[in-house]
Parts: C-alpha cells; structure tokens; sequence
C-alpha cells in the first residue's frame, strides 16, 4: 500500500524577510574583522553609524579614526586628518549597509541575487554580475539579537565580519 | 542602327570596362563627408584616426527606477551579439591590478608619496586602508603589493575620470544639476566604416534590444547615442531618398517625354542616355576617389534633369522643320556652350573643402559631358513629336514681354530690395545641416556628451616622433598647468603609463623612503618577509597590449610619422594651455571639430559669394565674345538677378540660409546662362520654346524633389535650384531673340 501525499504549493519565503524595520534614525555601533591569510593578525577596527533615509554615517573611531559619508547620492571618505574628498567609487557597499539597516529590499536585489542561508535566520547575497563576483564572490546576512553579523568572502581569501549592534531608541 | 544608338553601345562597353578594373565601393563614413578643415595632413590624420576609433561605439544610458537592474539585464542581453562591453573591459579590477603590481616599483601616484613621511604616517596610511570597508583595491594586491602602491596608483587613476565613477561594476554618471544617475553601458560593435549595410543592420538591433527593455522596465529612461546609429541613420535615409527622388523623377520624366515625344524609340533613346550619364559619373567618381559617399548620389539625381535638356534640345531641333546646317550649328554652339557653363558651375564645387561636394562636381561634370556626346551624335529619325504650335496670341504677348524687359527688371530689383528691407537675410553656419539624423538622436547625443564631459574641458592633440617624448610632453604641460592652478584637470594618457623617466624617479623616490625606514612598521606585520622594491617598468607595449589597452588605446594612436595622443584639459582656456605648450616647445592642435566647422562653413560661404562675384564676370566675357557686349550685359544682369530672387525667396520659406543654397545659386547661373543662350539665338520658335520649356519642366520635378529630402543641406539646395529654374525661366524670355 502507499500513501500519495498531495503537493501544496508552499509560498517561499524571502530570504530578506530577516531584515527588521527600525525607527530612523538608526544608530549604533558596529566592530569590524578583516582576515588577511598573509597578516598576523587580522585586522580589526570598531566605530560607530547612523542610517536615515537620506543619508548614512559610517564613523571609525579605533586604531585610526576615519568615515564615510553618504548625503543625499553624494559620497565622502573623511581621513585622520580630517580632509574630505568625494569618493563615488566607494559608493556601493556604503549603500548596501545602508539598504541592510533600513530594510530596503529591492536596492539590495540591485546588486544580489539573494538566497536562503545555511541557517534559518540568514541570507545569502551572491553579486548578480559576473565582473563583481571576481572581487566579492558572496555576503552573509545573519540576524542577532541586537542587529546583524554581515561575512564578506573575497575571491582574494579576504574574510571580513562586521557585527552591527543598533541601540535600543531604533528598535 | 543609328550613329547614336553606337555610341551608347561604344559608351556603355567603356564603361564595363573601367568599372570591371575598379570594383564600385559606396561609403556612408559620416567623417568623409564633413569638410577638410585641417590644412596639414597630420591633424587630418589625428581626426580621422580617433573618429575611427570612435565610430563602431553605441553608447547607452539607463535612468529613472530599476536603472541598475535595466542595465544588468542588456549586459546579459548584449552577450548574444559579438560585440564588446567596454565598460565591463575597462573596469575587470581583477585583471587591472594583477597585471600593474608587477611594475608597482614605477607606478607611485603623487598622492601616495604625501603618507610616506616617516614610519608612523605610513602605518596610519596602511591601517586606514585596511579599515576601508568593501575596498576591493587594496583585497586584491595587498599579497602582492604590501605598500599598497597600487591600489592607491588605480583609486586615484578612477577618480580622475570626471564625472563618471562605478556602481558595482557598472559605470554610473550623476547629472551635474540635477544630480540623477545614470547606469551606462558602452559597447563596441566592431562595424567597420565601409561596412554600410552591417551598420544599418547593427543599429536596428540595438534599438529593438532597447524597445523590448523598455517593455520590461517601463519606468526605466533609456537612451543611446554614437555614430554608429548617425552612420546607420544617415545611410538608410539616403538610399531611400535615393531611390524615390530618384524613382519618381524618372516615372515623371517618362510619362512627361512619352506625351511629348510619341515614339518609344525616343524616349528610350532619352532614358538610355541619362542612364549612361548616370553610370558614367559612377564609374568616373568611384575611379577618382576609389567609392561613393552615398549623399553624394542623392545631389547628383539632378543629373537626370540636366542631361535630359540636351536631349530635349536635340530632338525638338530635329522634328522642327528647320534642319539647315545653320540651325544646326545653332544647335552645337548652344549645347556646347551650355555644357561649359553648367560644367564651370559644377567645377566650382571643387572649390570649397567638402568631399561630397567634390564627388558631386566630378559626377555631373562626367555624366553631362556623356549627355553631351551622346546628343551631338543624334542622328535625325521620323518621329511623331506631338504637334504643337503656340498660338499666335500667345506669341504676340510673350514678344511684349521682350519690350518691358527693363521694367520688368527694375521691378524684380525694387520688390527685391524692399523685402531685404523688411525681412534681412540670415544665415546658420551650423554643421548639423549635413546630417539627416533624427532630432531624437541629436538630443541624446548632447544630452550623453553632457553627462560625460565636463562643460569646460577642451580637448588636444599632442604629437611627437616617439611614445616616451609624448608621455613626457604631457607629464611637463600638466605639471606646468597645475603649478599655474591647482583646479586644472588634464586627462591623459601618462596618468596611467608614465613616462620611462617619471618610473625610474618614483622608483628612485620608493627606495629612499624604503632605506629610510618609512615602509617598515607596515612591512611587520606580514606573515613572511615582505617584498622590497624590483625596478621593472611598464612600457608602452606592454600597457598598449594588456588590460589597459582599453584605457588607453582610444587616447593614443601610433602613425609611421610618430605618435598621436588626446588630451582632455578642465580649468585652463586654449590660449593658455597654446602658450604654455609652445613655451615648452610641445608640438599640440587645439580640436574644436564642431567649432572649426561651423567657422568653416561660414568662411566657405564668404569665399563662396565671392566666386559667384567672379564667375558672373568669366560668364561676361564668355558671352560678350561669343554675343557682344551688349547681350553680354544684359544677360550677366538677369543672371545674377535670376540668382539673387532664388535665394531670398529661398530665405522666405527656409528662414535662415545656409552654404548650400549659395552653392545652388551657383548652380542656377550655370543653367539660367542656357535658357537666356538658347531664348537669344532661337527666340520663340516652337522647337526652342519647347525644349526650353520642357528642360524647365524636367529640372524644376528633379530638383524640387530634393525639397523633401530630410537632410537641410540636400534640402535647400532642392529649394533654392528649383525656384531658381522657374525664375530661368520666366526672366530669360525678356532676353527672347527680336522676332
């Protein structure tokens, strides 16, 4: 005897539906490791963010103070010294940051082709164009209790992990 | 068989001949149809290399929502056709930065030399780079390059191209006032110029890819531009005007001759001989100039009206019943005096620096003088010309005409002057009138070359007899322009291949700094020891064969003379960048291509009434040895006033003139010289008034045709030539021989 089990149709679940929506602006602080096979060390660094709709502050306060600033669809990378230039190359991971604190979904399909992670509250963003995948081959987009875990896989064996925590007054 | 009937056969079989030796090659080369403004043959030489380079590119730009997402899909789209993205080309950091770290020792950018104090400011310098977050530069090469001279080298290289930067692998453009982005995608379609058909056929592909995205992102603002789509525009607009001005001219020719003339025999023998007119300036003008710029055809339709006159003349002369041998040396004198005038008319095209216009000359000068042989061979057959008499009191008012000829040009003259009075004549001196391009695709292109170039940059040509004298003539004028002010910009190609001399000084410049130390708090970091610096330098063969090939290789061209470069300069006026050049002893041409044109065409202009102020004098002496003075006179008056009435009333449905009205003017001389030359020796006998009326007829069908045609200068030349014809005309009967 078998049981013929009906097939249902199963809505999918979007993989970004881990992406919470916050109150604007959303602040916090946010630690970054960056694993380089050839370096001792990995390198790491910690500052802090704030994200509105039109623009997003991404502020290294340790070992070397810098930031970057996006106004309105302008860029800029302010250095130790303080001097401040454009830098609309820099552009597109400042805006994928962003989309990811805002929940702006459809910017990061922009750039990604976006799939279920290895573990339920993850994604996984793969670039959607072949020249991109030469330099970043995918992003990680986990959820934690207080903000995110973001892994960056480099073709180069660059492994960097930036962990986001958002302050309460966001959520 | 007819004597006349031989000579076609003769000329046609000389035809296949030439024709079977030099294979006829059309070309719609935009390039070779704009006037050669340059007088030494090495700035031509620069122009046409760098349009070529340029004239296979569609550039494409996507705006408004999901631009990126548009963009990516035509990316994808686009891999079906053999044509290259160059925007994918020019930004594969992967390759870029693998290929430029093994020459990194060379390769420093001025702004990396300002971290390179001391020890602590590199250290600084170093982490902060690490710290970037998503810099794809400094993951790339750090193994390979620990100081981190190349992604600096790249990153300041990037942003040194004004207004264009990179979203993700795509490049993007931020309107300077309205701040809107733009994703672009730049192809390179590799159409050769001469390959007309595959250009047509290249062009419609890329629009139908556009339509069918448009479809898929209906917000999306798409827009593409480049000579490729002026080329394939301009082509297709020609051969269809070819073929219905063309077309139609003929069907109303032949149905306007077989009226006239009831013997088939005729009006083939008619069509035979424009055709063979025809087909001779082919050959003759493909001979010349080894192909045909297919505008050049479109003018040179007129043919078919012009060389129909002589047959009109031959044949109105043989069915009249006058065939004395005086009658028909008339004949002779007339035709061949007529063929030297219109021939000096066309010849004068030769005068201005348009190659169209010279392939015309050579093409109606060729045809008629076929015509011309072809009619003077006629050998009289019965026929069974349409019997046609003009009544006697039409005769009679017409001779009254005669009487009044000086009031009646003193009336022209004073309508004339008053509405000059009212209504000034003004002219457009602007390039576009040569093109036939949609104003869909002329929008875009400003819009596109808004987005790319900055309004104030002005572009160069540097020569010099080797790559490394060019690279170090770029490298001192930058250098001396920047010391002047800091906010010049100069794009060129040394920033990306500096010269031999600048690598050996950076180098020379990194080992100080390494013997001094600076380097080496960084350099402990690293696992393994960490390189120090081998001397090995980019050459200009090996950047000109590898990734940066599509950098550069539409800035620098290689000759047998020398080598060519195209510098791009923001922030500094023409005449300072001309003095300092020439202080520096740099050898540069200021290119303005749309500028110079325009003054080109103006100046053409000038020279151009110039000539028609000398040819009415040539016309003058032609006729007063041949006619006496006094016709002489009268005829040179009613001429220039015949020219002068054509072009104001050309003025009154145009607006502004243009030189190739002035050039029909040219043309109308040529022809109103045979109306007066023909209505002063045989007055008004039928054959005469018929073939005059009906060589006006043919012209004035065949050149108004060109009114219709979509290109302004084909346009105005239709416009001004057939009113011009109907003046001819009219005012050549006040010159009518005293019956």
């Amino acid at each position: 005897m078998s049981i013929t089990v009906p097939i249902c149709a199963v809505d999918k679940v979007d993989p970004l539906d881990l992406l919470a929506t916050y109150n604007t602006p959303i602040i916090g602080k946010f630690t970054q490791k960056k694993y380089f096979k050839i370096l001792k060390k990995p390198v790491r660094s910690s500052g802090i963010f704030s994200a509105t709709k039109d623009g997003f502050n991404w502020q290294i306060t340790t070992p070397v103070p810098s930031a970057v600033i996006l106004q309105g669809e302008n860029l800029y990378l302010e250095n130790s010294r303080g001097d401040r230039e454009s830098q609309p190359n820099a552009h597109s991971f400042i805006t994928i940051l962003k989309a990811i604190l805002i929940g702006d979904k459809s910017t990061i399909r922009a750039y990604f082709d976006v799939d279920q992670g290895d573990i339920n509250t993850c994604a996984s963003l793969v670039p959607n164009l072949a020249l991109m995948r030469k330099v970043l081959t995918r992003l990680d987009i986990c959820q934690r209790t207080d903000g995110y875990e973001i892994e960056l896989f480099d073709s180069n064996d660059v492994r960097t992990i930036i962990t986001l925590a958002i302050q309460s007054d966001s959520k | 068989m007819g004597r006349h009937w031989l000579v076609i056969l003769a000329t046609l079989c000389l035809l296949l001949i030439v024709s079977y030796f030099s294979r006829i090659s059309f070309n719609n080369d935009l390039f070779s149809s704009l006037p050669q403004i340059a007088n030494q043959g090495k700035i031509a030489q620069a122009e046409q290399i760098f349009f070529e380079q340029n004239q296979s590119k569609a550039l494409i730009s996507i705006g408004g929502e999901n631009s990126r997402q548009a963009t990516l899909l035509l990316k994808d789209r686009v891999r079906d056709f053999h044509w290259k993205d160059i925007t994918e080309s020019q930004f594969d950091i992967d390759e870029l930065a693998g290929e430029l770290v093994k020459y990194r020792a060379g390769l420093a950018s001025e702004s990396y030399f300002e971290h390179l104090q001391s020890d602590d400011s590199f250290q600084l310098f170093f982490y902060e780079k690490l710290n970037e977050t998503g810099n794809p530069f400094v993951n790339r090469t750090l193994e390979s390059d620990p100081d981190l001279i190349i992604s600096e080298y790249i990153e300041s290289n990037l942003q040194n191209l004004i207004n264009i930067s990179w979203d993700a692998g795509v490049m993007q453009t931020q309107g300077q006032l309205t701040g809107d982005k733009r994703h672009w995608l730049i192809l390179d379609t590799l159409v050769a110029s001469s390959d007309i058909q595959e250009a047509i056929i290249t062009a419609m592909q890329i629009e139908e890819l556009l339509q069918n995205l448009s479809n898929d992102f209906p917000m999306a603002d798409i827009r593409y531009s480049g000579i490729l789509f002026h080329t394939a525009q301009n082509a297709s607009q020609a051969r269809t005007e070819m073929t219905v001005f063309g077309g139609a001219s003929m069907l109303l020719l032949v149905l306007l001759m077989s009226y006239f003339f009831r013997k088939l025999s005729m009006v083939i023998w008619i069509f035979s001989t424009v055709l063979i007119a025809f087909a001779a300036g082919v050959v003759m003008v493909n001979a010349i100039f080894g192909h045909i710029i297919i505008i050049t055809l479109v003018f040179a339709t007129t043919l078919i009206g012009i060389s129909m006159d002589y047959c009109l003349h031959t044949l109105c002369k043989h069915n009249s019943r006058n065939t004395s041998d005086i009658a028909h040396q008339h004949l002779k004198t007339g035709l061949v005096v007529g063929y030297i005038t219109t021939g000096l008319g066309y010849a004068s095209l030769m005068l201005t620096s348009i190659p169209v216009l010279h392939q015309v000359s050579i093409f109606i000068i060729t045809g008629l003088f076929v015509a011309l042989i072809v009619s003077l061979a006629y050998q009289p057959v019965a026929s069974q010309m349409l019997s046609f008499t003009l009544p006697e009191h039409v005769k009679t008012r017409l001779r009254t005409v005669r009487r009044y000829r000086y009031i009646v040009i003193s009336a022209v003259v004073m309508i004339l002057l008053t509405g000059i009075f009212i209504a000034p004549i003004q002219f457009n001196d602007n390039v576009r009138i040569l093109t036939a391009s949609s104003s869909e695709l002329i929008k875009n292109e400003a819009f596109h070359r808004g987005l790319l170039d900055h309004s104030d940059n002005q572009q160069y040509f540097v020569f010099a007899k080797d790559m490394q004298t060019i690279l170090l003539n770029e490298e001192q004028l930058a250098s001396s322009l920047t010391e002047l002010n800091s906010d010049i910009h100069v794009n060129r190609v040394s920033s990306w291949l500096p010269s031999l001399d600048k690598q050996n000084r950076t180098y020379q410049r990194l080992k100080s700094a390494e013997s001094a130390g600076v380097f080496d708090k960084a350099r402990n970091l690293f696992n393994n020891d960490a390189q120090t610096f081998t001397y090995m330098p980019l050459t200009p063969e090996t950047a000109l064969s590898g990734s940066l090939n599509d950098l550069l290789s539409a800035k620098v061209a290689i000759t047998d003379d020398g080598v060519i470069s195209l510098v791009g300069i923001v922030g500094s006026s023409p005449q300072q960048v001309l003095a300092i050049a020439d202080s520096l002893e740099i050898e540069i041409y200021h290119y303005d291509k749309a500028g110079d044109l325009t003054s080109a065409f103006k100046q053409m202009r000038e020279n151009l009434l110039l000539w028609v102020g000398i040819a009415i004098v040539f016309m003058f002496i032609i006729l007063a040895a041949k006619f006496g003075v006094q016709m002489a006179i009268l005829s040179s008056a009613t001429v220039a006033l015949i020219m002068f009435s054509a072009i104001y009333i050309s003025t009154l449905f145009q607006g502004a003139l243009n030189l190739f009205n002035i050039l029909s003017a040219i043309l109308i001389m040529s022809l109103a010289i045979d109306y007066v030359i023909f209505f002063h020796l045989n007055g008004l006998k039928t054959h005469n008034f018929m073939a005059i009326s009906l060589s006006a007829i043919s012209s004035i069908l065949v050149f108004g045709m060109l009114i219709f045609s979509a290109t302004p200068a084909i346009s105005s030349f239709g416009l001004t030539t057939s009113v011009g014809v109907l003046f001819a005309y009219l005012l050549s009967l006040l010159l009518q021989k005293e019956n």
